[in-house]
Formats: structure tokens, sequence, C-alpha cells
């Protein structure tokens, strides 16, 4: 079940993810939505903060912050001086939706502008799971991208979010309990490989087991309108 | 005591090399799925428990099919029904390996972690493989079957056509002929009525020698009559006719076997015996038993095997016990050598005719030698 990746000196984009996420399961190539699953709350759009800290995360809905970035833009007119980031930022969106990830959702730290995550929000088996991705535009060949997931709860103006327990998860996988593709290097750092399918299809089957999950967080909802800022978009992209 | 016991139990030895069979192409099944599943490069007790898991719904289908479909609709070529049964078949047997994995693992290995990581796509694929490939492995074993079955045929016909010739030259060879003429001769001077029935048992004899031999089945009926004619005609050359007993209990008729089947019992009992020849058919509703029980006489034509020995031993006067179970070996070993060759005949037509539906038990019990002989109806 385990596989060594030792040529590839894989620096995981977790740490900025823990700036938000800590100990939050295993890290996962794949995210935990396929085409098609991705739902929209609009009680996600806001300004939320986590109960224990202070630092404010700006949310929107993809389609709807691309609507509102195309009518700034057009009230603006082209001569406006932040045209080129929004500019980019719209086409960052419509390649989104073009890839019917429409429905993600963007988050913004308040404190750091450069930290965006994309949210994607699944119902599976009767409960809600939310997929957290960093966008990074400067993603070196030393970071890999990778997805984390936990199950969520959301009201008008609380997110209550479950996180996985990694030691548990780790625990199965060293006792040979689970079959679950993954990988893991010489520093004992594991990352899920298996595909979308079977992530659903595990967390729908075991996504109720207490076992499963170490802490959960919750955040606040402090403002219903959330503002991002797109500053010099310096987009590297790679293949 | 020397026995020789030959015994055809129904089929123990097919169904035997069948279960080795399967035994072998399912080891093999697991071993290659389990090293098609790992994720790793070693085979953990996972890998093998989930191939295990995987198997529940493939033996499924593959039984229900080998073992219900094939021969019930598709052997008697009802196509309509075997088709949309298969496809039935393969959609029941998707469903139960995505049941497996969503519920019956979590029952059967609580604390392993399994979910349905095939598509009902990839699982008909697989489905459809196994299906295929044992339907061609039973498909060719029935074709083998019908192979061996137009050699055994073709072995049953020879062997037919050696018999008659067999029977011919038993009924006709000269000294038979001499001695049962001898016997006509004598009764002619002693009682013109017995040397007429003598003439007309000799007569019939030949005649159904000559007539029912070349028939695959007869009446058990008209066998019967058959060895009532030479137990009859015996007993006029005997002079121990008092000794001979030949009697049938329950119904032989609407039984039909195969053509001069007992006789080569009945003959080895009055060729090496004319005396205490117990001879006995019954018939119930699955089998028809035959028994011949005869005692010993060694010192017929040619025999003189113990003649030698005694006359050796006699010379030397004091004969040791050794030498004594070595002498009583010797004429066992060859009471049943001479036996040997009509038996073996009959052991081998009774193998071609009516393989794993009869036993044989042929022995010696000290100065006596036993034939039971039993035919499935």
């Amino acid at each position: 079940m385990k596989k060594q990746f030792s040529n590839l000196t894989l620096s995981i984009v977790v740490a900025g993810l823990a700036v938000i996420f800590t100990g939050c399961g295993i890290p996962s190539v794949h995210p935990l939505y396929e085409s098609g699953d991705l739902i929209k709350n609009d009680n996600l759009s806001g300004v939320w903060v986590r109960s224990d800290n202070t630092t404010n995360f700006h949310v929107m809905n993809v389609n709807d912050l691309r609507d509102q970035l195309q009518s700034e833009m057009d009230s603006l007119g082209n001569s406006a001086a932040d045209s080129d980031e929004d500019f980019g930022a719209i086409e960052f969106l419509d390649d989104l939706k073009s890839r019917d990830l429409g429905n993600l959702y963007v988050i913004q730290n308040e404190e750091s502008p450069d930290e965006f995550y994309l949210a994607g929000l699944v119902m599976i088996g009767g409960e809600s799971y939310i997929d957290f991705f960093k966008v990074d535009f400067m993603l070196s060949k030393f970071s890999y991208p990778v997805h984390l997931f936990m199950k969520t709860s959301i009201t008008t103006d609380e997110l209550i979010m479950h996180m996985f327990s990694e030691e548990w998860l780790k625990e199965q996988i060293e006792k040979r309990q689970i079959r679950i593709q993954l990988e893991v290097n010489q520093d004992n750092n594991y990352l899920l490989t298996a595909p979308s399918r079977d992530l659903k299809k595990f967390v729908e089957k075991y996504g109720a087991m207490e076992d499963a999950y170490r802490h959960t967080y919750t955040y606040r909802k402090v403002g219903n309108v959330p503002r991002f800022v797109f500053e010099e978009p310096d987009v590297e992209e790679e293949g | 005591m020397i026995k020789e016991k030959t015994s055809y139990s129904l089929g123990s030895n097919g169904v035997m090399r069948r279960i080795v069979e399967y035994l072998i192409f399912w080891i093999v099944s697991i071993l290659f799925l389990s090293s098609y599943f790992a994720y790793g490069v070693t085979i953990e007790r996972i890998d093998v428990i989930y191939t295990l898991l995987f198997h529940l719904s493939i033996w499924f289908g593959v039984g229900i099919n080998s073992f219900v479909l094939i021969p019930r609709f598709l052997a008697r070529k009802k196509w309509l029904i075997y088709f949309p049964a298969l496809v039935g078949l393969i959609f029941i047997s998707i469903w139960m390996n995505q049941f497996t994995f969503e519920k019956l693992s979590d029952w059967l290995f609580p604390g392993y972690f399994f979910i349905s990581y095939y598509e009902w796509e990839d699982l008909l694929k697989f489905i459809v493989a196994y299906l295929g490939i044992t339907s061609l492995i039973q498909f060719s074993r029935s074709w083998f079957r019908e192979a061996d079955a137009e050699r055994k045929l073709a072995e049953i016909r020879k062997e037919a056509g050696e018999q008659e010739m067999r029977s011919l030259k038993a009924q006709i060879q000269p000294h038979f002929l001499f001695n049962s003429l001898n016997t006509i001769y004598g009764l002619v001077r002693k009682s013109p009525p017995k040397a007429a029935k003598a003439v007309l048992r000799l007569s019939d004899l030949l005649r159904y020698t000559i007539r029912q031999s070349g028939e695959d089945m007869v009446s058990l009926t008209d066998e019967i009559a058959y060895i009532d004619d030479y137990v009859e005609f015996q007993k006029m050359r005997s002079d121990y006719a008092e000794d001979i007993l030949f009697e049938v209990t329950g119904d032989p008729d609407q039984v039909h076997v195969a053509p001069l089947l007992f006789i080569p019992f009945v003959e080895n009992a009055f060729k090496y015996g004319d005396r205490d020849v117990d001879i006995r058919i019954s018939v119930d509703s699955n089998w028809v038993r035959f028994e011949c029980i005869n005692k010993i006489a060694l010192s017929g034509d040619g025999d003189n095997l113990e003649s030698n020995v005694l006359v050796g031993n006699s010379s030397s006067g004091n004969r040791r016990e050794g030498e004594l179970d070595s002498t009583v070996e010797k004429r066992e070993k060859f009471v049943l050598a001479k036996n040997g060759t009509g038996i073996e005949n009959a052991r081998k037509r009774l193998g071609l005719i009516y393989p794993d539906r009869h036993t044989l038990n042929v022995r010696q019990e000290g100065d006596s030698f036993k034939v039971n002989l039993e035919l499935k109806r």
C-alpha cells in the first residue's frame, strides 16, 4: 500500500494551509469532489473569523465573484488603474467556471492578501464536507498542490469544521487495515493519491465514525460583504 | 489369504479430480488478483482479504452459470432462456460485488476499511472475463469427455466383437464339445430321454450364444434362461448335481443387461470346481446382484501345480510350517491366475459398458472362490 517516493523532494503546500487548518488529516492529491458535485450555499459567502483568532477570511462563490469583478470593471472602464489585476482575476475565475468549478468558493486571508484558497462544498452521505486547495501562482517545482478536506456544518453565522484525525488515519494505514492509495516519503509524510471517486466512497462509508475526527474549529461570521484585493498578479503558471 | 478386489465407486475419482481442478484454478486466481490489486510491491494480508471478498461475487456468478445455467439451458440449447438469464446473472454479480464492499466486508472483517473500488463498468469486465474463462474450461472439458465417450464406445464395440468371438470359441471349443458329446453318448445308453434333453440344452446354449452375442443389451430373463440351460447341462455332466444351486429372486422382467455378462463367472465356477457351485441372481428396484461361489478343485486337466507340490512335499516327508504356508500361498495365487484372464475380460467389459454403475468383487476365501457383481439398473 505504501510507496516510497524518494526522488521527489516534495514540499507539500501544507505550510500555507496550516495557517487555517492544523492537524486536519492527510493531504490529498485529488479533491473530494468531481465535476458536478459542488454545491452552493449562500451562507458560506461573507467574512469569517476563527473563534480563537482574529484573522478575517473573506469568502465568496467563484461565479458571484466573477460577476462582481466584471461589473466593477465595467463601471470603472478600461482606463481604471487596477483593471489589469481585475482582468487577470476574471480570467482565472472564468477558467474555473469553464471547468465546471464555478461553485467553488474563493477565500482570501485579510492579513495576507497573497494567500488565496479555493474551497469546494460537497454533500456526501447526507453530510457536508469542505475541500480546501491553496492557490499558489508562484508554485515552485519543489512544491506540489494538495487538497485538505473536513466535515463541516454551516449556519447563517457559524461555520464548524470537524478535522480528520491524522494520527488515527496513519494508525490504520500502518496496521494495514485500510486499503487506500497513498504515498509516503522517507520523513514519514503521507500523501493520499486515491482518486476523488475513492475518497468520496471512503468519506461516505466511514465519515460518521467518531474516531476518525480529532479537532473541531468554529468560525463566526463577522460580515456579509467580503472584499477581495488583487495585487500585481505576477502569475507564473507552470505546466 | 490373498484377496483380489476390484471396486468401482460411483464417480469418486472424477469428483476428486474435479475438486482438485477447482482448487487449483481458484488458488491461482486468488494469487493473481491479489498481486494485481496490491498497491505495494508485496502482497499484504489486506490485499488477500480484499481479493477473497472480491471473489465472492465471482464465485456466485461462475457457480450459478456452471452448475445451473449451462447444464439446464445452454446444454439443452435453450438459448432464449440462457442468454437473458446470463445477462441477469452478470448484473446480480456486479450488485453483489458492490454490496460485498459496502456492507458485507464490515460484517465479515470488522476493523478493516474497504470500499467498492470499481465501478460497474469495470466489474462488468471482471465478471464477463471470469464467466468466459470458466465456460470455456467447461466446454473444453465436455469436448474431452465427448471424445473420451466416443473412444469408449469404439472400445465397447470392439470388445463386443471380441466377446462374441470368445463366446463362440468357448462354446464350440473341441474340448467342450467332446466332453458334452461324451456326456450325451453316455446318457443315450443310460437314459435316452435325458440324452434328448441334453442335446436340446446344448443346442439352446449354442443358439443363444450365436444370436445374442451380437446385441448391445438383452433381456435379463433370457440371460437367466441361458445360465439355467448352462447349469442344467453341467448338472447332467456332474456327479454332484445336488451340490449345484442356481437361484433367482426378484422380478427380472423389464430388466436389460449386456449379453453374456455373467457367463464367464459361471464358466469359471464349473471349469475349476464342479461341486458346491452356488449361483444367485437377485433383482430389486435399483440393482441387479450376481453372486457365484464355488469350491476350488485343483486337480483338473493340466492343473498339475498342486499335484507337483504335494508330490514334492510328500516326498520330503516332513515339511516345515513355513513351507506349508508358502505352498498354500502358491496354490491361491495359482487359482487366481487361472481365473484371471476370464475375470479380467469381464472386468474390462464392465468398465466399458457400466462405467461408475457397477461394483465387482472377486476374492478367494480358503477353498472357496467368490464373485459378487452389482449392476445399477
